[in-house]
């Protein structure tokens, strides 16, 4: 009988040693991390680019903010602490991700319309959710995340509470002011046309 | 028509940046050929349904004093001429540059060509990134990332970066060394051969033949027939789409982790030579551990394993790594 | 049209964001005055407008570009070009140093001991070819190009790993 038929199992002693199986392993870990990070992905992707977009008013810029958000939860991955809901805080910091671009762009955004004037409001044949769409970039910051977030996302004033780290009451109340400044806003295009 | 832009930096210390920007657009009917040589900065070629070439370049140019280095950005010039119906863009540096040791100068060039042309590019020291060319890619990169989004039928050849891939249909050939290949959602038939790096496929569909050394691969969300041949390292493949109609994995020396997904039908039949074949699943796994076959469900995915030097991990729920921690 | 609540008190209204007494005081109020109903529906259109505004999806490019990012940080070429070098260099200490002769049985044709070790000397030359190629190609593109950023960081990747595998080839693999 050969010695391999007697000892089955010595012929592993020529395998590669532990530290190349290790360095191998640490490079399947680190695929393992980014297949779960295409899922967190594929979640919430369109959270994500919808709430840039409707921060910054145009598809190019929200890209890249897009981008920014995610490639910040993949480093952020291992700290994530599960004391929120994973979409709450990406949408966390997604908020500061599009209030970061404003400021470095230092400039006020208009939305993808092509004119937000009131002559054009009253020619053109827009939806008024299209028309809210641009006088959301003209709301002030602490109003504009607020409605984005409960108006447009759908999210509810504990989950915006959490985001933003303000009161349920404070959410609330900048809601408010929100939907009354657009008002006020979009009264040249209510005079023209009846909203609904 | 050349647009020059003249801006100047003043930069920390004793270095002088200089600016300038190039842009030309020239007509380019469908069918031509174009033909790209650069070195020193990033190329992007994109492809659009115009009949136009449409270039912009920046040339930066650090020197020690402003003449200088006004003096090399000048000279620096990209080349646009049609010859013999293919549109040439050359990159060409001086010959004789003054040696200078803050002297750097790079060139990054935007290409914006017809998306039924036929492509070839070179570049070297930079990023080579191709979008949307449909007429066939053939690309030639050193020392710098290439990506390729939504092109088909392309051949790159690559040494010291990595390949990206996405959405690419007809045939990719991929021959990269040092450096690893991403290929997503990528269709049709596929072959790539990888030397010192990784290969990881997610979502491919045709005839797809992954060949690496040195490195590890893995594959998910495979369709159709996929071949993967790994020497010195680990595979990583899965069986998970009903649509994956063959599977053959080939390893020396290395580890390899065959995941089946429940509720997928699979014929499974291998052998290694100088290792062990473990399984989870009610696998036939012969005394000595070297032979395996098996089955599940009716038709499936043909699977076939062989190693030398190789041991063969077979299962469906999550693997345990070295440590001992669970990973999906 | 004269408005007797303002914007938002009725938008809190329209939520249910007041005291049931206020809510029932203010539905009385609507029922009659025409300037506060109008103000009203607006409000309501512009919220019932901003919640139909349709969940927009990023171009397909956007993950592209993601992975690119994360992986320029992550998968360093120094570790990857070392990495796998230094793992061909080990898996050849470990055959051609410490490795234990096996028989292989006669029943069972396969690459012995030998040949693998050959194999692996040979890719071993190829890898280290490479590097050597490497280094002296951006020694090159240094000498005419010296302060580019790009051309230094490829040479200094190229030294690593040439310093690098031949590290672990002449420590045994530890």
């Amino acid at each position: 009988m050969s010695e391999y038929q007697q000892n089955p199992g010595n012929h592993r002693e020529t395998h590669p040693s532990k530290s190349v199986k290790s360095k191998l392993n640490g490079i399947t870990d680190a695929l393992n991390k980014e297949f779960d990070f295409e899922e967190i992905y594929i979640e919430n992707k369109s959270r994500v680019f919808s709430t840039a977009y409707r921060f910054v008013g145009n598809r190019a810029d929200a890209e890249d903010i897009t981008q920014d958000v995610f490639v910040k939860v993949f480093k952020n991955m291992k700290t994530f602490r599960g004391d929120a809901a994973i979409s709450t805080w990406i949408y966390r910091i997604t908020v500061n991700a599009c209030f970061d671009f404003l400021r470095k762009r230092k400039r006020q955004y208009m939305s993808s319309l092509e004119d937000c004037s009131e002559k054009s409001l009253v020619s053109s044949p827009l939806s008024l959710g299209k028309v809210i769409e641009g006088m959301v970039t003209r709301l002030p910051e602490a109003y504009r995340k607020v409605f984005i977030l409960y108006d447009i996302q759908g999210l509810k004033h504990r989950e915006i509470a959490d985001i933003l780290d303000i009161t349920q009451g404070a959410s609330k109340s900048l809601l408010h002011r929100a939907r009354a400044k657009l008002r006020q806003e979009l009264s040249p295009y209510v005079r023209n046309r009846h909203l609904g | 028509m050349l647009v020059l832009i003249l801006s100047l930096f003043v930069a920390a210390g004793t270095e002088v940046t200089v600016v300038r920007e190039l842009h030309s657009e020239v007509l380019c009917p469908s069918g031509r050929s174009v033909k790209v040589v650069h070195h020193y900065g990033d190329l992007r070629i994109s492809g659009s349904a115009s009949e136009k070439a449409k270039m912009d370049a920046i040339i930066r140019v650090t020197g020690r004093d402003k003449r200088s280095a006004t003096e090399l950005a000048d000279k620096i010039d990209i080349g646009i001429v049609t010859r013999d119906e293919t549109l040439f863009v050359v990159t060409s540096y001086p010959r004789h540059i003054q040696p200078c040791p803050v002297l750097s100068y790079e060139v990054d060039v935007r290409l914006v060509v017809p998306e039924g042309a036929s492509l070839v590019a070179h570049n070297a020291f930079g990023g080579l990134m191709v979008s949307g060319v449909k007429g066939g890619c053939r690309l030639a990169n050193r020392f710098g990332d290439v990506g390729l989004d939504r092109c088909q039928n392309c051949d790159v050849v690559s040494r010291y970066g990595d390949v990206w891939v996405w959405a690419n249909t007809g045939f990719l050939l991929v021959d990269n060394r040092f450096g690893n290949v991403f290929l997503d959602e990528v269709t049709d038939r596929v072959r790539v051969e990888n030397r010192y790096g990784n290969v990881k496929g997610t979502g491919l569909d045709g005839i797809v033949h992954l060949d690496n050394r040195f490195g590890d691969v893995r594959t998910r969300h495979s369709r159709g027939s996929l071949t993967v041949a790994n020497h010195y390292g680990d595979i990583s493949a899965w069986v998970e789409d009903s649509a994956l109609t063959d599977l053959d994995v080939m390893s020396e020396l290395g580890r390899v982790e065959l995941n089946l997904a429940r509720m997928v039908p699979y014929q499974l039949g291998g052998r290694t030579v100088q290792g062990l074949i473990r399984s989870t699943l009610p696998l036939q796994v012969d005394e000595q551990g070297c032979r395996v076959h098996g089955f599940s469900g009716h038709g499936g995915a043909r699977v076939h394993l062989s190693g030398t030097w190789t041991d063969f991990f077979i299962q469906s729920e999550p693997i345990e790594n070295a440590d001992g921690n669970e990973r999906r | 049209m004269k408005q007797c609540y303002s914007d938002e008190i009725l938008s809190a209204y329209l939520d249910h964001d007041l005291e049931p007494e206020q809510i029932e005081e203010i539905g009385r109020h609507i029922e009659e005055c025409s300037g506060c109903r109008s103000a009203l529906e607006q409000i309501t259109a512009i919220r019932d407008a901003a919640s139909s505004l349709e969940q927009l999806e990023p171009c397909e490019k956007t993950w592209f570009e993601i992975q690119r990012r994360v992986r320029k940080g992550r998968l360093k070429r120094i570790w990857v070009w070392s990495g796998v070098g230094a793992a061909a260099a080990v898996v050849l200490v470990v055959f051609l140093v410490r490795g234990r002769p096996v028989q292989v049985p006669e029943t069972t044709p396969a690459p012995g001991r030998r040949q693998v070790e050959a194999g692996l000397v040979q890719e071993y030359d190829d890898y280290m070819r490479g590097i050597d190629k490497a280094v002296e190609e951006c020694k090159t593109a240094l000498s005419e190009n010296p302060h580019n950023p790009r051309v230094q960081r490829a040479y200094l990747e190229a030294r690593s790993s040439q310093i690098n595998a031949l590290d672990v080839f002449t420590s045994g693999g530890d």
